[in-house]
């Protein structure tokens, strides 16, 4: 290989990532390569081209409600004066990471100067006790990314009003504002580890928002109002559903929600008669988060499905349909009670959905129309199928060994789930391992070639992996497919459920009745006990398979003890039980030792063994120096 | 009533060179379970009246409905021969009791599977050929296949009653055309002959073959008139065989045997064989057909025929059937074939006993078959599953090759990827009860001793379709059946009613385990796959799993064809792919693989199974291969033993071993799914040029080198001038002359290409061979029989594949189109992605 000798660089030692993956460098203000980027912020700012800096950051204060986000973010406790959240992390997505700079500079001028107001009104009511020291307000934002830095100046017991919740001062004249470094999982969801290296006390969140719950900390969203030509859209929209009694449903990702009210009164005067709009559900996401720029829904008969809210049904509608739904069903879902209703309306959707997100809607509407916000055009390409998962779902059925990845860490049932799970894996006789591999990537998922099947425990909307083109080596599922896959019949309901809550919610009504059918089911069991570790048909690849290994471990282990009293004889005097022909650890079968043990590689030295004893060479003079200097071959 | 017990049988069992197991093979009907009629109806089990009519083996509704055969049915008979014909018998013998094993299989090429399975069990094979239509494409697969499992045939020429009296044929006519079946049976067996197996040519004068009618049931053979002419002429009956047939002459007036046609004054001689055995045939058949009273009371004291009153009463050809199957029996000359000429297990396992076990061929389960040992380690082959009347359950039905099966005793049941000191696909599990197969019920017994065919209740759940039992830990596998036949037929099946799916899927597990060959699978899009042999066996599959297994109403796709990816080139360059973290690279090089190679892996004369040395010595002496690049073939894929390789080429490669599992793993993952169209590939050999890979292991784990290999694998075939293949049909059709312009016009239409167009001699029919893409021949017997008027009808059996010419990344051509649909269903992106998406710049 000629080729390979004329580039040579050191090796990067980390993980490498997809370059769109990287953060893009912030530039500055008016850098050209941003206008691109930052399209959202309307034609104020991208056709303007000598636009000053001023401009710039009020175009942005005025895009993200920074003036109400100062506010709140300023809110005092009544009784003490003390301030809610004296210390403020910042968290953008990676598309909004470009407005990071100016947004925490913007939010830490104003933060100060509402601080020193209130600091100059105190000392104006307590002059008998003034403040000792003096507290420096033209303190520069952190714009620090680097956690270690932000623990040193922690650490540092100058205080110079920055050292962090040891001052006494701090939590009533100063206000930290930090943003947050590359969100571990989903870029929608909370980050509440990032949040708390920093010991922060609330979470201001950016952009597309799934609003799910969090335990631990407070938190805040901004969505922002990007800029999005309504009557290029109109048209969009009229090109695409030429019949006015089209039933279409309006639905966009959090940002562009805001505007889904005013291009329904749009629609309706050009005389679309059944157009409903969706509002975000701001219930969802907990008593301790708030929301800036909360609107207020309009129109009636709301249904609540797939995290939105609908309205502009008609309630007879919605009384009706409800009669034809069976609450009783064993597949009984809360999150698909109105699917039967919105199945009949096609939906119009603003910006394209992560595909987790995307599939899910595909199970609730008619027809998907995406939008592009760029272009305003709807967008052509492949959906995910619900055929693949139930292919994935067949797989489950029949894997014997279960990676559960944990992908999030901040929702607030995670715990609950991961028992369920785990639980009920066992209960099928199925082997389980648990990961956390940060970003799931092929790579990573392919070294733990045990699993059979993966179950992604994430957020509903851009924490689950959803595999279009097969790339994964195994498939990845969700706990709700997970939980059909280890019911004894093979089920498939054709819905998608991402949610938590009903799956859980689901699982204990289940629960309750299982637990009388067991009763009475035990018996007959016993019975066929002998038949337990029976392969079952694999419908996926239309040959047995065995699937429960836990089951199978005593069948194994009698086995093995035969095998082992007949082996041992011979090496009584061996001080250490032979290793590599265990299969089962402590009380349970292991996987991964059956699976090291049919690799064809077993060991340094293991490949000399078959290899043909052909005549040694003689021993030449070899290359010496540092590897990367070496030349030609 | 049935005059036989099963003590009788199960006695005959232990004397296992009394034993014939032997299964009735040939194209479609030619008349296989109608003469197997004659041997039922001999052991009592079915009134002679119905022989010929009853198809008993025929257990099936629609096998009688449609009148074929679908799933191959054994029955075990009992008989006694003459102590004359036993001391013919030139193997070892006791008594004069026989246990005949017999194993009635279908005639459709599209059920050729069950033919490969019922000769697994079997040591000899009847072939059944018709006098008019002679040997067809069938005869020839299943006698290819019955030689190549080393089994011995005895040829029945069937229905000579049409000859006679549909074509009023003379007698030297008939001679003609039984001399011509004969000898190209011959040619076929000469051409797929294998040495350990002896002269298996089948001669007329040794008594290997019969003459007869199934449907009469009448047979018989030269040895049969050979017996009774040589106590009348006072010679040997062995000398009065070799003169009955062939060119040998008699000259009544002389009283002398001549090989010359014309004797002295040069007067036409008749020949031996129309005088003494085809004459009094003729002169029967004649005189009872024109109802010549005196003429045949005559004939029947002559011949010794004693009719009852009753029967004296029948006339036309009622009487015929009576009086021709009193005359020539054909249980008979079937019995007297099969006895003195089939081997008895313990003969046949001599030979056959290499050639059906995996392991090494000196080792003491192989020395165990060989010797058809009752008393050594059980070995015992399951080649298909029976349905019981228990629904969802199944008989293991097999063969004892060594040892004894007993009920209640415990095995190790080793399926099909079972490998010796391994777990995989092994149970240990009792028996729970062993039975005797008697066509439609079974029989139970206690045991069964090696050399004998039985079934097994309990172990059906441990095994899809075949596999190896044996009570050695150390016993490798019998081998598996290699099948001529390809399911490449497919259509996807989908429930009306969602609430049905768990049935779907059980009756898809129990539709797998009753055919051998038939294929359910999942499409990667997620579709359940059915994939069959042809259009009949589809059908018959589709039908029995929505009526049957299932029993719930199924939406059925249209049917489509498999296809695979194979490349035309090498790849124009190295392909390179690095690992996501960069640190590891594999170069690879895609190229074909002759297509006799290719073959050679999928008929499994090339076992990937088999020990490294043997396989790379094999491959360098019969394909050309060099010894030291067979020896480093990393491995086969798809499935592990799919038509593709890949080859280390590399040199000096540190920490090389370490990563031949994930490579391994990743090209399984990928030939699986080619980069085309997702479909197998075949047919390339991957060369490994170089690997550079990390100093630290934790580097060069599996999942960096996983996804690479597949990279790699697939940017070396979109370097390599990408091709795909399609299924080609062998069709033969048998018609007039007139029929055959229609026919060239149909497959014009149809991308078919004439192989070969020829007239039977003795008959105005022409058979027309042609090759027909398996795509086009859906609906192809319909549009046949319309532009013939319905006077051709084709067979249609799986060929081989054949590259499409044009390039499948040009959505122009007919594979671009393919290619793109394919890809649209499979929710694939539509352009076919250029190497560059898997190949890495350095």
């Amino acid at each position: 290989m000629s080729e390979q000798t004329e580039a040579v660089s050191a090796p990067v030692l980390s993980t490498a990532q997809d370059e769109e993956e990287l953060f893009s460098k912030v530039q500055g203000y008016t850098d050209e390569t941003l206008r691109e980027k930052r399209r959202y912020l309307g034609p104020k700012y991208c056709n303007s081209k000598n636009i000053t800096k001023e401009e710039v950051r009020d175009i942005i204060s005025e895009y993200y409600s920074l003036d109400k986000l100062t506010k709140y973010l300023n809110s005092r406790n009544a009784e003490t004066g003390n301030l809610k959240f004296p210390s403020v992390s910042l968290q953008f997505p990676d598309d909004l990471i470009c407005d990071s700079t100016i947004v925490a500079s913007i939010l830490q001028e104003s933060l100060n100067t509402l601080n020193k107001e209130f600091h100059d009104s105190e000392e104006a009511k307590e002059v008998k006790e003034p403040s000792n020291e003096e507290i420096d307000f033209t303190q520069p934002a952190k714009m620090n990314r680097d956690i270690e830095s932000v623990e040193k100046t922690i650490d540092s017991n100058t205080c110079g009003g920055n050292c962090g919740s040891k001052c006494k001062n701090k939590s009533k004249f100063h206000q930290d504002v930090w943003i947050l470094a590359d969100t571990s999982y989903s870029p929608c969801c909370i980050d509440e580890v990032a949040a708390e290296h920093i010991k922060a006390d609330i979470v201001v969140h950016f952009g597309d928002a799934c609003l799910n719950p969090v335990d631990k900390i407070n938190s805040c969203y901004v969505f922002g109002k990007p800029y999005i030509d309504l009557m290029k859209l109109k048209e969009t929209f009229q090109n695409t559903y030429i019949d006015k009694d089209e039933k279409v449903v309006l639905m966009s990702s959090t940002p562009y929600s805001y505007m889904l009210p005013e291009l329904k009164e749009i629609l309706k005067e050009e005389g679309y008669k059944n157009i409903i709009v969706s509002h975000i559900n701001y219930l969802k996401s907990g008593l301790k988060s708030k929301i800036i720029d909360e609107m207020e829904q309009t129109g009636k008969g709301g249904i609540n499905t797939a995290d939105r809210i609908l309205t502009g049904f008609n309630e007879n509608d919605i009384n009706e349909y409800l009669e034809t739904v069976d609450f009783d069903d064993e597949n009984y879902i809360e999150s698909c009670k109105y699917d039967g209703l919105t199945q009949e309306y096609s939906l119009f959707h603003l910006s394209r959905p992560h595909d987790a997100r995307l599939l899910l809607l595909s199970t609730k509407f008619n027809e998907l129309k995406i939008v592009d916000t760029d272009d305003t055009e709807i967008v052509h390409d492949q959906f995910p199928t619900l055929m693949k998962r139930y292919r994935n779902m067949q797989v489950a059925r029949t894997a014997s060994t279960i990676g559960v990845l944990v992908n999030t860490l901040s929702l607030a049932n995670t715990r609950g789930l991961l028992n369920e799970i785990t639980k009920s894996i066992v209960e099928a006789g199925k082997k389980h391992y648990m990961f956390v591999v940060g970003k799931p990537n092929v790579a990573k998922l392919a070294n733990f070639d045990v699993v059979d099947a993966w179950c992604i425990i994430g957020c509903g909307q851009s924490g689950i992996v959803v595999d279009m083109y097969g790339d994964y080596y195994k498939p990845i599922i969700t706990p709700y497919e997970l939980e059909l896959a280890l019911r004894p019949q093979v089920t498939w309901t054709g819905k998608w459920v991402t949610d938590f809550e009903s799956l859980l919610r689901n699982e204990k009504t289940n629960e309750s009745e299982k637990s009388e059918e067991n009763l009475i089911t035990e018996k007959t069991d016993e019975e066929e006990v002998e038949d337990d570790y029976a392969p079952e048909f694999d419908p996926v690849t239309g040959k047995l398979k065995m699937n429960q290994p836990l089951r199978q471990l005593r069948h194994l282990e009698l086995e093995l003890e035969s095998e082992s009293s007949s082996s041992n004889k011979g090496d009584e005097n061996a001080l250490v039980q032979r290793f590599s022909g265990t299969l089962s650890m402590g009380n349970t079968v292991s996987m991964s030792a059956m699976n090291l043990q049919s690799r064809e590689w077993t060991g340094l030295g293991s490949d000399f063994t078959n290899e043909d004893s052909t005549e040694g060479a003689l021993v030449e003079e070899g290359r010496t120096g540092i590897a990367r200097g070496y030349s030609g071959v | 009533m049935v005059n036989f017990t099963v003590e009788q049988i199960r006695d005959l069992m232990d004397r296992v060179t009394n034993v014939r197991n032997m299964s009735v093979i040939a194209h479609v009907d030619h008349g296989k379970s109608t003469l197997t009629d004659s041997l039922v109806q001999r052991a009592g089990i079915i009134s002679a009246a119905k022989a010929g009519e009853a198809r008993f083996t025929d257990t099936r509704k629609d096998e009688q409905e449609r009148g074929i055969t679908i799933k191959s049915t054994a029955i075990s008979l009992f008989s006694e021969m003459e102590d004359d014909d036993v001391k013919e018998i030139k193997q070892k013998t006791e008594g004069a009791k026989f246990l005949i094993n017999l194993i009635d299989s279908p005639g459709h090429v599209d059920f050729s599977s069950e033919v490969t399975a019922a000769l697994r069990v079997t040591d000899g094979a009847m072939v059944v050929v018709d006098t008019i239509e002679g040997v067809c494409v069938q005869t020839e697969t299943v006698l290819r296949q019955a030689l190549g499992e080393r089994i011995k045939p005895v040829l029945v020429i069937n229905k000579v009653d049409r000859a006679m009296l549909e074509l009023q044929i003379s007698k030297e006519d008939l001679y003609q055309t039984f001399s011509r079946t004969v000898e190209s049976v011959n040619v076929v067996i000469a051409t797929y002959h294998d040495k350990v197996l002896g002269d298996c040519q089948v001669y007329p004068e040794k008594g290997t073959v019969a003459f007869g009618s199934g449907l009469h049931g009448w047979a018989f053979t030269v040895r049969q008139f050979a017996t009774r002419y040589s106590k009348k002429f006072g010679v040997d009956r062995e000398k009065m065989m070799q003169r009955l047939w062939g060119d040998s002459f008699f000259n009544p007036k002389t009283k002398k045997w001549s090989n010359k046609d014309k004797d002295a004054s040069g007067a036409q001689l008749e020949r031996a064989f129309n005088m003494f055995v085809l004459d009094p045939i003729f002169r029967l058949i004649n005189s009872i057909m024109n109802f010549k009273k005196e003429e045949i009371d005559t004939l029947l004291t002559k011949l010794e025929i004693n009719l009852k009153s009753e029967e004296r009463e029948l006339e036309g050809k009622a009487l015929m059937k009576v009086v021709m199957r009193k005359f020539l029996p054909a249980a008979d000359a079937m019995l007297e074939m099969i006895v003195i000429h089939l081997p008895s297990p313990v003969t046949a396992q001599a030979y056959r006993a290499d050639q059906l076990y995996e392991g090494p061929a000196d080792d003491e389960h192989c020395l165990a078959i060989k010797n058809c040992d009752p008393k050594a380690d059980l070995m015992l082959y399951v080649s298909k599953m029976v349905p019981t009347s228990d629904k969802g359950r199944f008989y293991a039905f097999g063969r004892v090759f060594a040892g004894t099966v007993k009920s209640g005793q415990k095995v190790r049941i080793q399926g099909p990827n079972y490998v010796v000191g391994k777990k995989e696909d092994l149970f240990v599990k009792a028996i729970q009860r062993t039975v005797l197969m008697m066509g439609r019920s079974v029989e139970q017994i206690d045991d069964c001793p090696a050399g004998n065919i039985i079934g097994l209740v309990g172990i059906d759940q441990f095994l899809l379709k075949s596999g190896t039992l044996t009570t050695s830990e150390t016993a490798h596998n019998m081998k598996v059946m290699k099948f001529s036949v390809s399911p490449v037929v497919q259509v996807a099946v989908e429930v009306k009613n969602g609430n049905d799916l768990p049935k779907l899927v059980e009756g898809l597990k129990r539709l797998s385990k009753s055919d051998p060959c038939v294929l359910c699978y999942m499409s990667p899009s997620g579709e359940h796959i059915v994939a069959a042999t042809g259009e009949l066996h589809l059908e018959i599959c589709l039908g029995d799993l929505q009526n049957d297994h299932a029993g719930v109403p199924l939406k059925i796709s249209p049917p489509v064809v498999a296809y695979r990816e194979t490349v035309e080139g090498e790849s124009r360059i190295p392909a390179l792919s690095k690992s996501p973290n960069k640190h590891n690279r594999i170069y690879l090089k895609a190229a074909p693989m002759e297509e006799e190679v290719s073959l050679a892996i999928e008929n499994g004369i090339i076992d990937p199974r088999a020990d490294l040395k043997v396989r790379a010595r094999l491959m360098a002496d019969e394909y050309g291969w060099d010894v030291t690049e067979a020896r480093k073939i990393w491995c086969f894929g798809p499935d592990g033993t799919g038509a593709n390789v890949v080859v280390d080429e590399t040199k000096a490669v540190q920490y090389l071993n370490e990563i031949k599992d994930h490579v391994n793993s990743g090209f399984q993952w990928a030939s699986k799914e080619g980069p085309l169209l997702g479909e197998q590939i075949r047919g390339i050999r991957f060369n490994i040029l170089d690997v550079t890979l990390h100093a630290d292991a934790i580097h060069r784990g599996a999942g960096q080198i996983m996804p690479t290999m597949r990279r790699v694998t697939y940017a070396s075939m979109l370097l390599a001038e990408p091709r795909i293949q399609e299924p080609i049909f062998l069709i033969e059709i048998q018609c007039p002359e007139s029929a055959i312009g229609g026919i060239y016009s149909v497959l014009n239409r149809k991308r078919g290409q004439v192989v070969s167009e020829e007239q039977r001699p003795g008959t105005p029919l022409f058979t027309v061979k042609a090759y027909l893409p398996v795509n086009e021949s859906f609906g192809f017997t319909g549009e046949l029989r319309q532009a013939t008027g319905g006077q051709a009808f084709p067979q249609m059996i799986f060929d081989h594949w054949d590259t499409m010419g044009g390039d499948p990344t040009d959505v122009s051509s007919k594979p671009g189109q393919i290619v793109l649909e394919a890809r649209k269903k499979r929710g694939l992106k539509e352009a076919v992605p250029g190497y560059e998406e898997y190949y890495d710049k350095l």
